[in-house]
């Protein structure tokens, strides 16, 4: 009891008992809401990583999809040599691979996003026809998002 | 006498002890206010957000079961095994095509046949020839609910799977599929839009799948080009679509 007295005399403890000012509170309250605004940003990129995600399994179904029209057609395989980007245009539909090459432009259209195809969004075949091999490259998200699909013809 | 003690203490020190002013505690509401806004706010971005994504994820993970599923089959459409258990192995359609069925919101459905092996515990490898089909079926619920896409599995009795022996319960794959549609091709490339299995070489297959709640917080006007129709909506569900085009490579040219 003794000692309670003695500190609640002494200024210094008077002065400490004081709380927070206006001000004080304030910039708290500031630091909060910038924490805040960082958590609200998470949750944006958590929907786009989510976005990001589905399109990536998109295009795996899609480039199976583009494999297998290659294999069903492996003796004319040079002819699915093509790169599409973003302005893709339908072909001229007058050969079997001009067709397939049409169902392909249909699928990207249908199912993935146009709105975030970007400049460096590319969706390439690559045929080696010296060592009989394939290669589906896709490249989403302005070229950020890489898949690779690869396949050695018999 | 403690009490007292402290007491006197206060009350003989300086007058910043005495308390909160009206206008500290108005002050002190005010941001209380501002913090708890924040906090609301906050909370219902982040509900939301998990409910999207969470329905994203569904709406992806039903599409990617239903269209596996499918390409699968129809991978497999006119595969004949020398060990089945069909006397008459050949002479039969791969794949059987409904355009456009009734009660199914102008879904297609397609049946495709061929051989499985069966685990038989003797050890002796036998195949039955099977029939697998694919529909929409309403959702059980009040009308416009949506349409579940179902599995039907049969034990053929014949080559053509004319007669059945066995016919095991519909699968369901998804619910929510708002439609399905097959298209067919030729050699060539060409659209076929009537065909004897033998000359289909790549199938189409179309889906759409909508979330189970609402995610957008205000309507939004898409086009969905499913197939050969368009498909608009106007809400403030969710929906995916995809479209691939399958190899069957088991059916007999």
């Amino acid at each position: 009891m003794m000692l309670v007295r003695r500190n609640l005399n002494t200024s210094k403890i008077k002065k400490s008992l004081k709380g927070i000012s206006l001000i004080e509170a304030l910039v708290s309250v500031v630091v909060v809401g910038i924490g805040f605004v960082s958590i609200l940003q998470m949750t944006v990129y958590a929907t786009r990583s989510v976005d990001i995600a589905i399109e990536k399994n998109k295009s795996n179904f899609i480039a199976e999809m583009m494999m297998e029209s290659i294999v069903a057609d492996k003796k004319n395989a040079q002819n699915y040599l093509v790169n599409f980007k973003c302005d893709y245009k339908l072909m001229s539909d007058g050969t079997v691979s001009d067709r397939i090459k049409n169902f392909w432009l249909s699928s990207f259209d249908r199912s993935l996003d146009q709105n975030r195809c970007l400049g460096n969004d590319i969706k390439e075949t690559k045929i080696n026809s010296t060592e009989g091999t394939i290669s589906i490259n896709f490249h989403l998200g302005d070229g950020a998002q890489k898949k690779y699909l690869g396949l050695q013809l018999k | 006498m403690v009490h007292k003690k402290n007491i006197l203490v206060f009350n003989s020190s300086s007058k910043k002890l005495s308390g909160l002013t009206l206008v500290e505690v108005l002050i002190a509401v005010i941001v209380g206010s501002f913090m708890m806004a924040a906090i609301y706010y906050a909370y219902s971005v982040f509900s939301g957000s998990y409910l999207s994504i969470v329905e994203k994820v569904s709406v992806n993970k039903a599409l990617r079961a239903s269209m596996t599923d499918i390409i699968k089959d129809i991978r497999m459409a006119g595969y004949i095994d020398e060990n089945t258990n069909i006397l008459n192995k050949t002479n039969f359609e791969a794949i059987k095509f409904d355009n456009n069925m009734v009660g199914s919101g102008g879904s297609d459905q397609i049946s495709v046949i061929f051989d499985r092996p069966v685990d038989v515990s003797s050890g002796a490898y036998i195949s039955n020839r099977i029939q697998s089909r694919y529909f929409l079926s309403p959702m059980d619920g009040p009308p416009g609910t949506g349409f579940s896409l179902f599995n039907a599995l049969t034990t053929c009795g014949d080559a053509a799977c004319n007669n059945n022996l066995v016919v095991t319960p519909n699968r369901k794959i998804s619910d929510f599929v708002e439609n399905l549609q097959f298209r067919f091709y030729g050699e060539q490339g060409q659209n076929l839009t009537t065909f004897s299995s033998s000359q289909v070489k790549y199938v189409e297959i179309s889906i759409l799948i909508r979330s189970t709640n609402e995610i957008y917080p205000a309507a939004i006007s898409k086009n969905f080009r499913i197939g050969e129709i368009t498909i608009p909506k106007n809400d403030r569900y969710y929906r995916d679509s995809l479209t691939v085009t399958v190899f069957p490579r088991n059916i007999i040219k």
